[in-house]
């Protein structure tokens, strides 16, 4: 073995040790009843898991919640990277440092962004009504209340997740921002464009594979959501806030079924390479234009 | 021989120096010990300690786990192998599971030679099919009311023991249209709304009826959860959200701030067990008070003196542990009245299960009401949902009474679903 063989080897090994093997697992285990702690008490029962899944509202219902979840979070945060990186390439005072100041929630642990805004946000102990009560806004104040209404505190999980994504997504943006050759805005300047018709003709257009990028890695993030939802919510109230990753979690470790819970993370999965593969067929993601 | 010859070689023998002859050199047994309950850390502190002190070749490693996930911490320790020597089990379904397989350690022999120890609320919690494998921590209680006396006695409200329920939800009325906040409670772990669900169902079929719902065997005979007083009792729960009694968005708040929101005077009421006194100790600038659980006239509870007595909380040994002589030994110290009554009483403010261990003691007027009711309560049930399967106690109880608290799910709703899901979980157990 010699050359780029082995120098990928390392890697590699690790990803088939931590990644196909645990995958190849979970996939065996859909397939049987085990209540998580005795080997000996695992039994093969075929596909009655995947039956059990049709079946189950909770699984329709986190799986809405998933797609409202997705939806909204990446919308909202590939929209305003866009915009943001846009308003930044226009070279504004501490550019520079608004860029690194986005950028900065994407570096922190989500577990922990989740803890503090379970803390900010709370309507007893949360401090949003004295920093907003001044300035006469103490209305904004209540968007803690939003996560004991069942309809609206997917909404505020998304709207968490968007400002913890929408720097990285900016950031992505603006590399594909600097990569389009100024000349083309010189021409378009020597024509009689206006900033916004440059930004239409010009920029948007070219900015479509990096848009595509933003929008994959967003919907892959937003898919696999769990500590917001398990660190805020609990995925409640009732399972208004339950998303895939939360009712495989609970299902297999709380409720003792294994078997089901590796089956709705494989449903997960799926549903994972369905979509990004839509996404590959009709963006521009690795099309020479 | 090159210099970095030499360097790799003194490197080597650190090293080895290290992983074999360190080892080697310390000959101390090391027992691991899991436990969940963070207010006794002072006393688990002390019993290890003193343990060690009479024990000079034993080193007890202790881990604290987050209690309201142990068993989803506990239950791939073991099927991983990893499980410890000595653990902290706080589930009636999870110890039956696995004492049934014999994962634990038998302790009935231990029971019989010290039996004058542990009173016998403690053999639902403690004994499977007639063996035992766990020694109880501390005992609870879930059977009051506690109640802000500032701000009662403000508004003329005086709580008192022979409070009926009507009396409760009229002082609540007056409160709620002074202004105040009646009661605080946050349930977005969805307890708060089961201990509220399991009050009130002891008012309307008492601790037995309750036994009775949870050791039912038929699904298609018995007691149902879609029983008439069943049904009101979650209709009483329901009907206090709709009063506007509880706090603004009880659904999205945590037990633990729903305590600091009590201890900062900010309610009237709040609903707990008898471990609310150690957390309220920490405010001494606050003055509180306590009542029965108020009965509803008529109702079954009103002829009992029923509630919760709880030794949730049981050391068990594992049985593949190789110190479990050590185990035992652990187990037999920590029991002794005098050791459980200083760790956990004077050092933690909690009560100890071990009959005796408080003998001597200073005791509060709370404590003293506490210990009362232990004694005296003969309608005892234990928690739904560490009784029941989590499929069922868990999620059709503990996760849907947040759903109540949220508008929306209905009373009747709830004991539908509660129903099916416990009737589909006996019929699979018969399978």
């Amino acid at each position: 073995m010699r050359g780029p063989a082995f120098f990928l080897l390392p890697a590699l090994i690790l990803y088939v040790v931590f990644v196909i093997v645990p995958l190849c697992g979970t996939v065996a285990l859909s397939f049987t009843h085990w209540r998580g702690f005795d080997f000996r008490t695992l039994r093969y029962i075929g596909l009655s898991n995947y039956g059990k899944l049709v079946s189950d509202p909770v699984f329709w219902k986190s799986l809405f919640n998933t797609f409202v979840f997705t939806g909204v979070s990446v919308t909202l945060q590939v929209t305003v990277a866009l915009v943001v990186a846009l308003f930044l390439e226009q070279n504004i005072f501490l550019g520079k440092f608004f860029r690194g100041g986005y950028l900065m929630p994407a570096a922190i642990s989500l577990v922990i962004i989740a803890i503090v805004f379970d803390l900010l946000l709370s309507p007893a102990l949360g401090i949003l009504k004295e920093l907003f009560k001044p300035v006469g806004l103490q209305r904004l104040a209540r968007f803690g209340m939003w996560f004991s209404d069942p309809k609206k505190a997917i909404w505020g999980l998304s709207l968490i997740q968007v400002w913890y994504g929408f720097g990285f997504s900016m950031f992505i943006f603006i590399s594909g921002l600097k990569s389009i050759d100024p000349q083309l805005f010189d021409a378009a300047q020597v024509d009689g464009a206006s900033g916004l018709q440059k930004i239409v003709y010009i920029t948007l257009p070219l900015l479509k594979g990096t848009a595509s990028v933003a929008f994959l890695l967003a919907t892959m993030w937003g898919l696999s959501v769990y500590a917001l939802p398990y660190v805020m919510t609990r995925g409640g109230p009732g399972h208004a806030t339950e998303v895939l990753s939360t009712w495989a979690y609970y299902s297999g470790f709380q409720y003792q079924q294994m078997g089901y819970g590796s089956t709705i993370a494989i449903a997960l999965l799926l549903l994972g390479l369905t979509v990004s593969f839509l996404i590959f067929k009709f963006s521009a993601i690795g099309k020479i234009e | 021989m090159k210099r970095w010859h030499i360097v790799a070689a003194i490197c080597l023998l650190v090293v080895g120096f290290i992983f074999c002859v360190v080892p080697l050199s310390s000959q101390a047994t090391e027992l691991t010990l899991w436990t969940r309950i963070p207010e006794i850390l002072d006393g688990w502190d002390y019993i290890i300690s003193e343990f060690e002190k009479l024990h000079p070749d034993v080193r007890i490693s202790h881990r604290l786990l987050d209690w309201a996930r142990t068993a989803e911490i506990l239950l791939p320790a073991f099927a991983a192998g990893t499980a410890p020597d000595l653990i902290d089990i706080c589930d009636v379904s999870i110890m039956k599971q696995l004492g049934e397989r014999r994962m634990f350690v038998d302790l009935t022999e231990f029971y019989s030679e010290y039996r004058d120890r542990f009173p016998m609320a403690v053999d639902v919690y403690a004994a499977v099919d007639g063996r035992y494998y766990g020694t109880p921590i501390i005992v609870s209680a879930l059977a009051h009311i506690y109640y802000n006396k500032n701000l009662v006695e403000k508004y003329g409200i005086t709580p008192t023991d022979d409070w009926t329920y009507s009396d409760f939800l009229d002082a609540c009325e007056k409160l709620k249209n002074q202004g105040e906040i009646p009661i605080v409670n946050g349930n977005k772990e969805g307890l708060d709304g089961e201990h509220w669900i399991q009050a009130l169902m002891t008012e309307t079929i008492g601790g037995s009826g309750i036994m009775a719902l949870l050791e039912r065997t038929d699904p298609d005979t018995g007691p149902r959860w879609t029983d008439p007083k069943v049904v009101q009792a979650v209709q009483a729960f329901e009907d206090l959200h709709k009063r506007g009694y509880f706090i603004e968005g009880m659904a999205a708040m945590g037990q633990f701030v729903a305590h600091l929101q009590f201890a900062a005077g900010k309610a009237a009421f709040h609903h707990l067990g008898t471990w609310i006194s150690a957390s309220l100790a920490k405010h001494p600038e606050f003055r509180w008070g306590w009542f029965r659980f108020p009965h509803m006239a008529g109702e079954i509870g009103a002829t009992r003196n029923g509630g919760v007595v709880s030794h949730l909380d049981l050391i068990t040994i594992n049985s593949s542990s190789v110190h479990q002589d050590i185990g035992l030994e652990f187990i037999e110290f920590y029991t002794r009245p005098e050791v459980s009554g200083h760790a956990f009483y004077d050092l933690c403010h909690q009560h100890p299960s071990v009959a005796g261990a408080l003998k001597g003691k200073e005791l509060s007027e709370f404590d003293q009401a506490s210990i009362e009711f232990y004694e005296t309560c003969d309608d005892n049930a234990i928690w739904f949902s560490v009784y029941l399967p989590h499929e069922v106690g868990t999620e059709h109880i503990t996760r849907a009474s947040t759903a109540i608290s949220s508008g929306e799910l209905s009373a009747i709703e709830f004991c539908k679903r509660l129903e099916k899901a416990h009737q589909d979980n006996l019929r699979a157990a018969q399978e």
